[in-house]
């Protein structure tokens, strides 16, 4: 008995040893096996080091008062003076939060569905020419700035000039001054952003829908279901793994409620529902607020951002699905 | 010929320096400079040539940047001045970037905001010069800008030191003009309006009277900038009461007041609100910028504008003839003020800066004031940097230079020149060169447009303001909120209402302390003179 | 017989929704080439622009006869199709090898590349970086330092994942090494996503005008956009006498309207050719094979 207490004693520290030994050199040969595997992700980690973790002491800006003459690393340290600028100073900081969150969530529930709605359309289509030139024709407004959209959706909305005031009044409806009225400008802001953007989004998912093995659908066919069974049990499951990943990255930036547009479209009258974090900070920013403030704003974007996508990736994976991570 | 016309050009331009110091100075002294003969030809101060030359780092506008070195005018420059230039390339998106990235050129870029300049003078990026000794070696140059507001030296003063050469823009001295629908004002029957009761009048019949013939009722009588210039937005009326929401004035106890939240601005409103609940104002106005009031006005569907400066309908006159229109001009209505004013945004401008390096050296930075003063008021300096070299890029006509084709019309053409505000920071900028831009009829459109009228501008002008700083981010947008909704109100009652909410809320969210501060301001100003 | 008519309702219905949609879309296109080529008073009309009621061709001349147009055209040529090329093969390089499930401590390289998605440096260390590396003013500024865009690096990953792993096991029974395995087999399949990506990332080359405005001030090495950006302001300069022409002002309009079509147009005409890469199907024969 009492040797094999000695022995034991021995034993678990020699094992120990061992098993960290054995641990190391069995990473080795992990990493030894997918050689190739590495020889292609090393260069790209190189290039992440030097163009994206090199530069990252800049965010130390957000809590430095930044003068040019001292540099970066010597500026003078004011700990969460930007982030009282934003949170405290401005007399209303919930109303810019709350707009920024509203318009964000908005978006995601009615422009993200949107261009894969759009997409599944078009897929089921079976002219190939108009489905080419539908296809080309959708994306246009993509490319045009809100600098330029703006000012044609002005016009457009116009309650005395515009088309759609014009049908409503075939309707015997009074005219509507849209981008005037806080009741109408954030549906405004979101039906204008999917016309903007819903034809380029439907090429992601356009690109998923090629890669469906045909034959399901032959399949499934023969035993009987219907063309919406077919989407719903095959399509959609087929590029949910696109569909995810979307969703997680775009998830991340919901504090970004859309500056452009927003900016070229917003007036005072509908400030109350418009204003959004990043229009306060453009404005106090042609005030001279500098590199510091700009870059505190960012930081607490993108802390919620990574946050969000972290938390959507967790439940996603818990679903049974591909994430992010 | 040439005689006649030299002698009236002299005698425009000595009444032009009359009329600005009657209409800026406050009384204080004008230095005995103003009677000073324009300068023309002095001997350039040029530096003795067995010298070295001194290298100077230049980048005096970001907007005419020459793609190429050693241009015409770089080297009639280094020849003149026996210096070296070393041209600075930025453009202003990456100008402050290059400043962070610790790039200080030797003379800064002549349009700089107020905020950065104060930013910049408190981490040291530029240099502190003192008063005198611009005075000493800037003569020409401090005459003339002393001719024109004297008080042009408080805007460059950063926590009790001075920070760069002060500038002035003539033009911006010049107010805002109400400019008229001529045909319309035949087919009702009036002349241009010159008070209020005859505005609204106005007003009543370009809305109601079918004023473009088409049979619709589909005219307005104004519109107004509510989307882009909120400091614009009715500035004819506000003016007629003798206040802009977004300046400050002094009020009638001598202290500075806030223009958004006086009684005057209130009653403004009211009217405004009265005009609105009747029609007569576009209701678009709120989304309306300066593009779209250009087409309005143009396509006849409002018969009234008060976004321009003369130079601007100076630049417009083409395209108001392309579109069959006769604008008329008026010079400000008579209302509750007592007298015809014109909105402006005054003539100070944030002042020339240098890099802070040369605090130290003293001989480069001398002679930099001594260059300085030469680009703004030696006239043969000034034409080259400006216009060129005669008989090349250039011609005199009417007395004045004109740019010759392809320099006039192809902007790389007058870079690959080296000419613009890039050499000369001081373009359109100083009184004794303003003749070089003033052919006969740009000097009679002028005059047509602003002799005689009276403006009112910000009392304090682009001043440096902590509070300002801190507060106007919100400030601002809390005044375009309220004025907004006051302006469509249902009735006076609710104008009032708004507003006297408004005054409250501003004072609250900062508004106090920017009072408090600019009287400060005020109090120092004024005591120093 | 039924089952026919229903489907061609269907059809009908679908195709009537789309066209709907389709001239909603097409619209701001219309409306911009229409006023780049209207007369000054033509341009400024309120309302439709469908054609130019009043046809001016002073816009384009304008433009098109600005040598600077077509020096940035060619860098924005260049760097299109090279850095679009570049990046998609770094991309996979990139993607692939985080794709497989079996790559040991995947979980912290990808963490790590995601990390960057959302925190940086910001503007001045980057710039001080380029400085540092000596690409100011070249023309590899516009494509080293954004080589690899994250969100489409992800996008094909996770693409790469979703490809059966049969494909995979049976190469390496063959004696195929992962490299091989990636170009002679995964980016074949993955043609319809590396398209979508190459137009992502082509679009945002064509586009792009901030790096171009804040690297590079030699001007025979700037971009399309960034010219395009310079006339709109110069040829609408209201300010100063002499640099701008009077005469030009009245077709300020048009002028921005012909720039914006010039930046738009390329890409337009690129789309279609991509499209064959977009077929249903391209995967299908493999696992048969």
């Amino acid at each position: 008995m009492e040797s094999d207490s000695v022995e034991n004693a021995v034993q678990p520290k020699i094992k120990k040893k061992k098993s960290a030994k054995h641990d190391i050199r069995a990473v080795w040969r992990e990493y030894r096996k997918s050689k190739y595997l590495f020889i292609m992700l090393v260069p790209t980690l190189i290039w992440y080091a030097v163009f994206h973790y090199g530069p990252l002491y800049g965010i130390q800006l957000a809590f430095k008062d930044f003068s040019p003459m001292k540099g970066i690393w010597a500026s003078a340290w004011v700990g969460w003076e930007h982030f009282n600028f934003l949170f405290f100073q401005s007399p209303d900081f919930m109303r810019i939060f709350r707009n920024t969150v509203i318009i964000s969530l908005y978006n995601l529930v009615f422009g993200f569905p949107a261009p894969i709605i759009l997409a599944l359309l078009l897929n089921e289509i079976r002219f190939g020419m108009f489905k080419k030139i539908a296809q080309s024709i959708s994306y246009i407004p993509h490319f045009f700035s809100w600098v330029v959209l703006a000012g044609i959706v002005t016009v457009m909305l116009s309650p005395s000039a515009g088309p759609v005031n014009y049908i409503l009044s075939l309707f015997g409806a009074e005219p509507i001054y849209f981008l005037a009225d806080s009741n109408y400008f954030r549906p405004t802001l979101v039906i204008t952003g999917i016309w903007k953007e819903i034809g380029w989004g439907t090429i992601i998912y356009l690109a998923a829908l090629a890669g469906v093995d045909p034959s399901l659908y032959e399949a499934a066919k023969m035993d009987g279901a219907n063309r919406f069974r077919q989407i719903w049990n095959i399509t959609i499951p087929s590029i949910l793994p696109v569909i995810t990943i979307m969703f997680i990255l775009q998830l991340g930036g919901i504090l970004n409620a859309g500056f452009d547009q927003i900016f070229n479209l917003y007036n005072p009258a509908v400030y109350d529902v418009a204003d959004i974090i990043d229009t306060y900070v453009y404005r106090a920013g042609i005030l001279g607020a500098q590199f510091g403030l700009t870059t505190a704003v960012g930081l607490f974007k993108n802390i919620i951002g990574i946050t969000l996508v972290l938390t959507t990736n967790y439940i996603v994976k818990k679903l049974g699905q591909e994430g992010v991570l | 010929m040439k005689k006649g016309l030299k002698a009236s050009l002299a005698l425009s331009l000595v009444a032009s320096m009359v009329i600005a110091g009657c209409s800026t100075n406050n009384g204080g002294n004008t230095p005995a400079a103003t009677e000073k003969p324009s300068t023309s030809n002095n001997q350039a101060t040029t530096a003795p040539a067995n010298e070295e030359p001194i290298e100077i780092s230049m980048i005096g506008s970001t907007w005419d940047v020459p793609t190429e070195d050693n241009t015409y005018v770089q080297q009639y420059l280094e020849e003149k001045f026996n210096v070296k230039f070393i041209n600075y390339r930025a453009n202003d998106e990456n100008f402050k970037v290059k400043i962070a990235g610790g790039e200080i050129p030797d003379i800064f870029p002549h349009n700089i905001g107020e905020a950065d300049m104060v930013n910049w003078a408190r981490q040291g990026v530029i240099a502190s010069i003192s008063v005198d000794e611009i005075k000493q070696y800037m003569p020409n140059y401090v005459a003339d800008v002393e001719s024109v507001d004297p008080n042009a030296w408080d805007i460059g003063i950063v926590d009790g030191k001075n920070y760069g050469i002060p500038r002035v823009w003539l033009n911006g001295s010049t107010g805002f003009i109400p400019t008229y629908n001529g045909e319309w004002l035949e087919k009702v029957g009036m002349s241009a309006p010159t008070t209020l009761e005859e505005f609204e009048q106005m007003l009543n019949k370009f809305r109601n009277d079918d004023p473009d013939g088409n049979g619709q009722k589909d005219t307005y009588g104004m519109t107004g900038r509510g989307k882009d210039a909120r400091a614009q937005l009715f500035n004819t009326i506000y003016a007629a009461y003798g206040v802009n929401p977004y300046h400050f004035k002094v009020a009638d106890d001598g202290s500075i007041i806030w223009g958004g939240i006086t009684e005057e601005a209130k009653e403004a409103t009211k009217l405004l609100n009265k005009w609105y609940n009747d029609g007569l104002i576009d209701p678009e106005f709120m989304t309306d910028d300066n593009t779209l009031i250009g087409q309005k006005f143009n396509t006849k569907k409002v018969g009234f504008i008060e976004n321009n400066m003369y130079h601007h309908l100076y630049g417009q006159l083409a395209t108001f003839a392309e579109n069959g229109i006769t604008p008329v001009y008026g010079k400000g209505l008579m209302g509750p003020a007592g007298k015809s004013l014109q909105m402006s945004n005054g003539a100070l401008q944030v002042p020339l800066l240098l890099g802070s390096h040369l605090e130290k050296d003293d001989a480069k930075r001398i002679r930099i004031l001594q260059i300085l003063d030469e680009l703004a008021t030696n006239d043969e300096i000034y034409a080259t940097t400006v216009f060129g070299e005669e008989g090349v890029t250039y011609e005199i006509d009417n007395g004045v230079p004109k740019l010759v084709e392809p320099y006039a019309t192809d902007a790389d053409a007058r870079l690959g020149k080296g000419i613009g505000g890039y050499y000369n920071p001081f373009v359109e900028r100083a009184v004794s060169t303003w003749k070089f831009h003033m052919p006969q009829d740009r000097l009679e459109f002028k005059e047509q447009l602003t002799a005689g009228a009276e403006v009112i501008s910000d009392v304090l002008g682009p001043s440096v303001m902590d509070s300002k700083a801190k507060y106007f981010a919100n400030l601002s947008a809390l005044q375009d909120e309220y004025f907004t909704k006051a302006i469509i109100a249902k009735n006076e009652a609710e104008v009032e209402t708004i507003l006297e909410d408004f005054k409250g809320q501003w004072l609250k969210a900062g508004g106090q302390e920017v009072i408090d501060e600019a009287n400060k301001l005020y109090q120092e100003r004024q005591a120093a003179k | 017989m039924k089952a026919t008519t229903g489907e061609n309702i269907f059809q009908v219905i679908l195709i009537t929704i789309i066209s709907l949609l389709c001239i909603v879309t097409i619209y701001p296109f219309i409306h911009i080439v229409s006023v780049s080529f209207s007369s000054p008073s033509e341009a400024i009309r309120l309302g439709f622009h469908l054609y130019p009621k009043d046809i001016d061709l002073t816009a384009w001349n304008l433009v098109l006869s600005q040598k600077k147009i077509w020096i940035g055209f060619g860098n924005s040529v260049f760097r299109t199709v090279v850095g679009t090329f570049l990046t998609l093969f770094v991309m996979s390089l990139c993607a692939y090898p985080l794709s497989r499930k079996y790559l040991p401590h995947r979980s912290f390289y990808t963490m790590v590349i995601l990390f960057t998605m959302f925190f940086g440096g910001g503007i001045i260390p980057t710039y001080l970086l380029i400085k540092e590396l000596n690409l100011m003013d070249s023309l590899w500024v516009y494509i080293v330092p954004g080589l690899i865009p994250t969100f489409s690096m992800l996008v094909l990953r996770n693409f790469f994942m979703s490809i059966p792993t049969e494909i995979e096991e049976c190469s390496k029974i063959d004696g195929a090494n992962d490299i091989r395995i990636l170009f002679q087999i995964v980016l074949p399949l993955s043609k319809p996503v590396l398209a979508t990506l190459a137009l992502w990332t082509a679009v945002g080359h064509w586009n792009a005008w901030f790096d171009a405005v804040l690297y590079v001030t030699d001007q025979k090495k700037q971009v399309l956009q960034f010219f395009l950006r310079e006339i709109v302001i110069t040829n609408a300069d209201k300010e100063t006498l002499g640099r701008a022409n009077i005469e030009n002002l009245k077709h300020e309009s048009a002028i921005k309207a012909a720039t914006v079509t010039f930046a738009i147009f390329p890409i337009l005409v690129v789309y279609p050719f991509l499209q064959k890469y977009f077929v249903k199907g391209t995967m299908i024969g493999s696992l048969k094979g």
